[in-house]
């Protein structure tokens, strides 16, 4: 994952730790037109230590992280950089952590399996 | 005892006017004899007046100066005082012991006041005017005058059958005394052994030699000796105790539970002059008493262990059966929903670059379902807010939940009730009022029912109730699953100590009222509000 910065180009650092959502949504990033995979992470340990360095533009944090989970990871991002985007991904509905996500610091709440749906803002809004 | 009747002559001492309870001396005498008279009746009287019959006569002429009550109940008539016709004895006739006549001057009182000889129960048959005869014991003494000559005799006689009927009466009473089971010792009113049987020395060790004239402190435990101070303070004013129950110290210092009776003892003349004690030994009672009280309360902790066992296993059931449900949630959740995810999220990229874009719709809509499926069921299966909410917070998600997914509207009460249910308490009341719910949506015919939540002194109830169908309780049969299910739960509720109540009626709505005692603390114990 080669970053390369443009001013039209928004920068995306995934963590995710099923292998197989982060490729998917590898492929999806970059298939899509204005969005740069910029770095990915199977869990907030790797994401803290990498971020600070590659300062990607928006994040999609998983909620349901092995170690830290996805809100407190929000939160430590949010307050080191107030001015990344951070979205929350989660499986479950968003009544469930909505809310705590938004006010950890999170930009936005995005269900899985509907992101075409009404549930959640997508990564594109 | 005695009395004398300073005026009496012979004319006027005659009549035997006297109580029936106390029968008063009848004398006449001369001035001049009194003091001889009364130093010879002396101890006879004061002892044997109650019982003896009594009668004196003056020498040489043979006259009855003195008779009392027995004497004229023994000769059946009532003689003259002074008359010298009637001399020696106031009977109408006497026999000797072999059936031979016997005149009155050769009588033993016509001997006695001839040459001052003495008489020691001497058997002679007295006659009386109706003819009946009885066989009495006589006793004489010879009455002396200063210088020696003998002015009068005095005669002490008593009734031989009634002397044999009451030492055989006494003998009796003495051998049931000595042979009964029960300890029965006689004592005065300072608390002096008189009399002690068998049965005493048995129970106590004491033998009556060693017993009688001690205190009967002797047998009272040192902590127990203000129960004698009671005891005999009761007999004084006449009162029994009854079966009364305490414990008694033997010779060798062994405690011996007893159930004590005691009786005031009075004498003829209705004086208390002590007391008789009827002690039964009850050891055996009180030890089988004590056995089978231990036995009880073994029993009553084998069942509270086991009730406490069976709860706990019950608790453990719960907790495990959560732990599968969350275990499989988890698998539903993390593993296939993020596979069915992903390939969502492949089948929209390929879709792009496609020209069969309807057939990957479909794959696209199916798989979508497969999604909502799985997470549905893991939500059921396990809700996220059961672990380590409370129980308001566990129903209001509940009803959102049952709302979103059946349509029925419940309204969730008891948010302000302080209420402490443990994790297993929570999870399997989330079952039970899930049920009861899917209940009303199957079979009341209603959009609305109502969970409530009230802090009890003891525990919580929750009551769930519709305004719905209901349904005839005592028809439902016990195939039926509706009846099993509610049955369950009232199993479910008693293993946990709680309990359920099913009101129900056709066409009057139903409401279950749930009860579980508030837990012990422990480790996992979660405190709302």
């Amino acid at each position: 994952m080669k970053p390369h910065s443009s001013q039209d180009v928004t920068n995306v650092f995934i963590v995710e730790d099923h292998k197989i959502i982060r490729r998917v949504l590898g492929k999806l990033i970059q298939s899509t037109p204005g969005l740069n995979l910029y770095g990915e992470a199977a869990s907030a340990e790797a994401a803290l230590a990498q971020i600070p360095t590659c300062q990607p533009q928006l994040v999609l944090i998983d909620v349901s992280l092995p170690d830290i989970n996805g809100i407190e990871l929000i939160g430590i991002l949010h307050e080191k950089y107030p001015d990344m985007l951070l979205l929350a991904v989660s499986g479950h509905d968003e009544s469930m952590y909505g809310i705590q996500a938004i006010n950890a610091g999170a930009r936005g709440y995005v269900m899985k399996g509907r992101v075409e749906g009404t549930g959640g803002h997508s990564p594109r809004s | 005892v005695i009395t004398m009747n300073e005026k009496s002559d012979k004319d006027e001492a005659t009549d035997g006017d006297v109580g029936e309870e106390f029968p008063q001396p009848i004398m006449a005498f001369e001035p001049a004899n009194v003091s001889q008279y009364l130093s010879a009746i002396g101890d006879n009287i004061a002892a044997g007046a109650l019982s003896a019959a009594i009668y004196t006569c003056a020498a040489p002429s043979g006259a009855i100066t003195f008779y009392n009550e027995h004497a004229v109940k023994l000769w059946g008539r009532t003689p003259e005082l002074g008359d010298t016709d009637e001399r020696f004895c106031g009977s109408f006739k006497l026999w000797r012991p072999d059936g031979t006549f016997l005149p009155h001057d050769q009588a033993p009182m016509a001997v006695t006041l001839r040459d001052g000889h003495s008489f020691r129960n001497e058997e002679v048959v007295i006659e009386r005017p109706d003819g009946t005869r009885i066989k009495v014991l006589v006793n004489i003494d010879p009455i002396h005058d200063a210088a020696g000559r003998v002015v009068g005799a005095l005669n002490t006689f008593n009734d031989l059958t009634r002397l044999k009927q009451a030492s055989e009466a006494q003998a009796r009473l003495a051998a049931i005394v000595e042979t009964s089971d029960d300890a029965i010792v006689s004592k005065s009113l300072d608390g002096m052994i008189q009399s002690w049987n068998g049965s005493a020395e048995r129970i106590f060790g004491y033998s009556a030699a060693e017993a009688v004239g001690q205190s009967i402190t002797l047998i009272i435990p040192p902590e127990l000796q203000d129960e004698e101070r009671m005891i005999l303070e009761r007999l004084r004013r006449g009162e029994r105790v009854d079966h009364f129950e305490t414990v008694r110290v033997s010779k060798s210092g062994d405690l011996i539970d007893i159930s004590l009776t005691v009786s005031p003892v009075k004498n003829a003349t209705g004086q208390i002059v002590g007391a008789s004690k009827v002690a039964r030994d009850i050891t055996e009672r009180k030890r089988r008493e004590r056995a089978l009280r231990q036995l009880t309360e073994t029993l009553e902790e084998r069942v509270q262990e086991r009730t406490a066992q069976v709860q706990q296993l019950a608790s453990q059931l719960v907790a495990a059966e959560q732990t599968v449900r969350q275990h499989i949630a988890h698998l539903l959740h993390d593993d296939l929903q993020q596979m069915l995810f992903a390939v969502e999220m492949q089948l929209e990229l390929l879709r792009a670059d496609t020209e069969r874009q309807d057939e990957f719709d479909e794959i696209l809509e199916t798989t979508r379902q497969a999604l909502i499926l799985t997470r549905q069921l893991a939500v059921e299966l396990s809700p996220p807010v059961l672990e380590g909410a409370g129980l308001y917070e566990t129903f209001t998600w509940l009803a959102r939940h049952i709302a979103d997914t059946y349509q029925l509207h419940v309204r969730v009460e008891g948010s302000d009730s302080s209420i402490t249910a443990s994790g297993e308490q929570r999870s399997l009341l989330y079952q039970i009022v899930r049920e009861l719910l899917f209940n009303v949506v199957k079979h009341a015919g209603v959009p609305e029912a109502q969970v409530v939540l009230q802090a009890k002194e003891d525990g919580f109830t929750i009551t769930v109730s519709d305004q719905g169908q209901g349904f005839d309780l005592a028809a439902l049969t016990g195939t039926e699953n509706r009846h099993f299910g509610l049955r369950s739960v009232q199993e479910r509720l008693q293993l946990f100590g709680g309990w359920a109540d099913i009101d129900s009626q056709p066409g009057g709505g139903t409401r279950v009222t749930l009860f579980l005692p508030e837990e012990q603390p422990t480790p996992n114990r979660t405190v709302q509000r």
